[in-house]
């Protein structure tokens, strides 16, 4: 045969290939505003998932304190909300808590997994429970006593009671995700000549995407989106004292309006924060308008996404305890002759108190994760993580597409890559350096949080063989 | 571009050395500041700077606003032209520029404002009077427009097209006669130290999605995250000018606001002129936009205080590259190249493509520019508009170690890289808007996505006024490149 003849002859084999292959793409993928067949069921998998999703607002009634301005909040520019995503494979349900509220200490978010628990009958560490960060919403905590008095103590009863509202009306359903190019926040570690200070770093790490798990239910029933972004909501920051979701409620209000019109009405659009310890969204202290516009951004940006399904398979999950080591403070002697130099040195000062201190307990720090099948990771991290350690989970996980949430089940404060760590204890900057309570984390936190990491990875995978998950 | 650090002052020198002399020495610099800092400061004033800025707010109600069908309601912050003149010798030798003779002082200038741009024509007005009052050759004078669009364009194709010309047009010429030769008239030696800052506050703005190019942060595009900032200054004594750039669209306030402002740049320059202040030192700030054709300040639209803030965080950006040693210029040459190309434009597109979207289209607007150019596509000899667009390059060259290069239009932030990568000098400045604004001028690859080139490059992209052009050829990328290369070897003292 002719070598023209033989070529075009496969031309056209490799064409129709090519289009086959394009067809099964085109047809099983979706956009988030798509039309698209939501019967996870007909894919032939033993694994029926069903799902509901639900909202509460969570916006407080009186003035409560707020980072942002540094004082109380004066009104409300909008409203905060808690919502939940629960997923249930047929052998044990798993939830999903995300709320406008700038944190919780570990213990609250413990005893909101356990009211969970106890309540709607989600064992306590398949919850994840991940704030925004938002720094004009409050944080809540537990009294001391048994005072019903408490916007913690409500907060973590509407979340109890909107999980188990979700628990009694879970639906057959269908998971889809997908990730879209975004930018909305730049890293804010700038070195200069002689700290690190907290300004655009364009040659600074960021994650620029945004990761999307769709849920849908019969019918073309949209049940609810999760989309996860790492950034600061720092938009409005100290330019208002008004409650406020910052960017992060504004894109979850302006999905739910653009998908309104889409022919699959409702659910529930909800924001997970990732690891943006060191990112902020921008610009820093831009105002309420400036939210508003960078939250349509990153709505749009979750329209877009091409979602693809997630073949139905039992839902696993894992828990790993690690605990992060402060650096050893100062000798005293060492820290008063540093102080002399500089009395009015705010970091001087803070060296010097904690050298009077003493050595602070390690930070704790549980990470959990769930997984379908070998698709689709989510990690759950605590506290204020760099980006770096998403970057990283992101690169090495066996996943085929992997979430990392920060700021879930507690947040006690940044947690700095060792290159941050590396510049000292008067180079670092805000986040990688003593804070008036604790020094700075030790070198080796970035192993022992990359190590939590892959520890998590091998039980999840264990966890698939029906081995225990817990540590 | 990589600047160099300067070396330790002679001052420095002078006291270190001194031991215990210094508290004596510094009680006489108290009353013989010129005795101990001049002379060393004399070697350094290589080259003769004149600065002047002039208010320039059009009417505060009824005027159009850039590309917008909204008129202004009133004035947030006023506009202005800032001038700045520069003074050097004429090397010993290579200028290609018929006006420097050996031996002869060479006078640039370069006019920063706050419109959002000035078409050809009205470009050649303005070069044409400043040259006359001034007696700076127009081939030696940049005048760039910040690109802001919350003030108007001037110009015959810009959208509203009922808007022609205006009386306060011709005050406008006048005033930027005025406010350089008040920058020529107070030429006093001084000083050039540039240095690059790293910084961002916009993002490409071209995301491909689903074969489309859409308007969104693309985080993978090309961009521009630095501020080049050349200081004019006589050390310790006084400030003469700072002239920074930055490479994004200011369209932060855009249609949040009706208001007259002057968007990032002008947020930017009214927080440093405070500084400066407050720090009891003057000077004219100026801020002179890149080729960002294809790079927004974010957050689109997120209003007056957010533009602020972008302002603020680019003034730090400028305060930090202020108080870097930079890199002090040692030369006192002055060269300039200026050269014109001309961009060949496509051929309307087929008429089922035009009609097609016409049918889908409906904004208004964007439809009546659809139906003219349908109508040029209908009748090509009739309705063609110009077959070719001017693309005037021009290049101010300091010695060897700075190059400012100023390209026209809404060119694509590629040429910059381009640009830095081809030229011989150490450190380079270049402008977009500058000498003409035409609409976008893309890349080959761009043009070649043909009608999925998106908003700034499909030959059926809004931005296009199709009643003057139609978008560049492909092959206008390799022309441009050509051009730039040309001033670049123009310029190039080493060649010579």
């Amino acid at each position: 045969m002719p070598a023209a003849l033989l070529f075009r002859q496969c031309r056209r084999q490799v064409l129709a290939l090519f289009l086959s292959l394009l067809f099964v793409a085109i047809a099983s993928s979706a956009t988030a505003d798509d039309d698209a067949t939501t019967d996870g069921a007909a894919s032939g998998n033993t694994t029926t998932i069903r799902a509901a999703a639900a909202e509460v607002n969570i916006t407080p009634t009186e003035p409560v304190y707020i980072v942002g301005p540094t004082g109380m909040s004066t009104g409300v520019a909008d409203e905060l909300f808690a919502r939940v995503l629960v997923i249930d494979d047929g052998n044990a349900p798993l939830a999903i808590v995300t709320c406008d509220l700038v944190g919780t200490g570990i213990p609250y978010a413990d005893a909101l997994r356990k009211s969970i628990e106890e309540v709607a009958g989600i064992p306590a560490d398949r919850v994840m429970f991940n704030c925004s960060h938002t720094h004009n919403g409050p944080g809540a905590s537990l009294p001391a006593d048994d005072s019903d008095k408490s916007y913690g103590r409500d907060v973590l009863k509407k979340i109890t009671a909107i999980t188990a509202e979700a628990m009694k009306n879970l639906e057959p359903a269908v998971i889809r995700v997908g990730r879209e190019p975004c930018q909305i926040g730049f890293n804010r570690r700038l070195p200069t000549s002689d700290r690190v200070t907290m300004t655009v770093n364009p040659n600074g790490p960021v994650v620029p995407w945004v990761d999307v798990l769709a849920v849908y239910g019969e019918n073309n029933k949209r049940i609810g989106i999760l989309f996860s972004y790492a950034a600061h909501p720092v938009v409005i920051h100290s330019a208002s004292t008004l409650i406020s979701g910052d960017y992060s409620g504004y894109a979850a209000t302006h999905l739910g309006r653009m998908l309104q019109a889409s022919p699959r009405k409702g659910g529930v659009m909800m924001f997970a924060q990732g690891c943006g310890g060191n990112i902020n969204a921008f610009p820093l202290k831009g105002g309420v308008d400036a939210a508003n516009r960078v939250g349509l951004v990153l709505a749009q940006a979750v329209t877009r996404v091409q979602l693809q399904d997630v073949t139905p398979a039992p839902i696993v999950n894992a828990s790993v305890e690690r605990a992060l080591p402060f650096q050893d403070p100062l000798p005293l002697k060492e820290a008063e002759e540093l102080l002399a130099t500089r009395p009015g040195d705010l970091r001087f000062q803070r060296l010097h108190k904690l050298a009077k201190d003493g050595p602070s307990p390690d930070m704790p720090f549980p990470l959990s994760g769930f997984a379908i099948g070998d698709e689709v990771c989510i990690i759950a991290l605590p506290h204020e993580m760099f980006c770096d350690y998403q970057l990283w989970a992101d690169k090495h996980s066996p996943y085929k597409q992997t979430f990392v949430f920060g700021y879930t089940n507690g947040v006690h404060g940044y947690v700095a890559a060792k290159k941050d760590l590396k510049m000292g204890l008067l180079r670092a900057g805000y986040g990688a350096e003593a804070t008036p309570s604790r020094m700075p984390l030790k070198l080796e936190s970035e192993a022992i949080v990359r190590d939590g990491i892959s520890e998590l990875w091998k039980k999840l995978d264990s966890a698939k063989d029906g081995s225990d998950t817990n540590e | 571009m990589n600047n160099k650090t300067s070396s330790t002052s002679g001052s420095c020198r002078v006291l270190l050395a001194t031991g215990p002399l210094v508290p004596l020495l510094l009680l006489l610099s108290l009353f013989l500041p010129t005795a101990v800092y001049g002379e060393e400061a004399a070697d350094e004033l290589t080259y003769r700077a004149g600065a002047a800025s002039i208010d320039v707010t059009p009417p505060a109600i009824g005027t159009s606003l850039a590309l917008r069908p909204a008129r202004s309601t009133g004035v947030a912050e006023p506009l202005f032209a800032r001038a700045l003149v520069l003074e050097g010798d004429s090397p010993a030798s290579g200028s290609q520029d018929n006006n420097s003779a050996k031996g002869k002082k060479v006078r640039v200038a370069i006019i920063t404002n706050d419109f959002c741009g000035f078409d050809l024509p009205f470009n050649d007005r303005l070069l044409k009077a400043i040259s006359a009052a001034t007696g700076i050759p127009p081939s030696h004078i940049m005048i760039n427009c910040s690109h802001n669009h919350s003030a108007p364009f001037i110009g015959d194709w810009a959208p509203p097209a009922d808007v022609g010309p205006q009386p306060w047009h011709d005050e406008l010429v006048e005033k930027f006669v005025t406010v350089t030769k008040q920058a020529a008239d107070s030429l006093r030696p001084a000083r050039l130290r540039i240095h690059r800052e790293p910084t961002q506050l916009g993002m490409n703005r071209r995301l491909k999605h689903n074969g489309d190019v859409i308007m969104s942060t693309n985080p993978h595009g090309s961009n521009l995250p630095w501020t080049d900032v050349l200081s004019v200054e006589v050390p310790k004594v006084e400030r003469v000018a700072v002239l920074f750039t930055y490479g994004a669209h200011p369209v932060i306030v855009q249609r949040a606001s009706t208001l007259i402002g002057g968007d990032y740049p002008g947020y930017t320059i009214k927080r440093l002129e405070a500084m400066a202040k407050a720090g009891g030192t003057g000077g004219v700030f100026m801020f002179g936009q890149g080729a960002s054709g294809d790079i927004n300040a974010f957050p689109l639209a997120g209003g007056m205080q957010a533009a602020d803030i972008a302002g603020r965080d680019l003034s730090y950006a400028v305060l930090r590259a202020i108080r870097a040693p930079g890199h002090v210029l040692k030369s006192n040459d002055l060269r300039v190249a200026a050269t014109e190309v001309q961009l060949p434009l496509q051929d309307p597109p087929p008429v089922d493509q035009i009609k097609s979207r016409i049918a889908y289209t409906k904004d208004e607007k964007r439809k009546r520019w659809l139906e003219g150019l349908l109508a040029m596509a209908e009748n090509p000899d009739k309705e063609s508009p110009a077959k070719s667009l001017r693309y005037p390059i021009s290049a101010f060259a300091f010695g060897n170690e700075l190059c400012i290069v100023a390209l026209p239009h809404e060119t694509f932030s590629y040429y910059t890289h381009f640009t830095e990568t081809v030229s011989p000098f150490a450190n380079n400045l270049v402008l977009g808007y500058t000498n003409g604004v035409n609409g976008y001028v893309a890349t080959k690859r761009d043009y070649l996505l043909g009608a999925a080139g998106g908003y700034e490059a499909s030959p059926l992209g809004s931005a296009i006024n199709y009643t003057t052009r139609l978008a560049p050829n492909p092959e206008s990328q390799a022309i441009i490149e050509q051009g730039i290369r040309t001033v670049l070897d123009q310029v190039d003292g080493q060649k010579k």
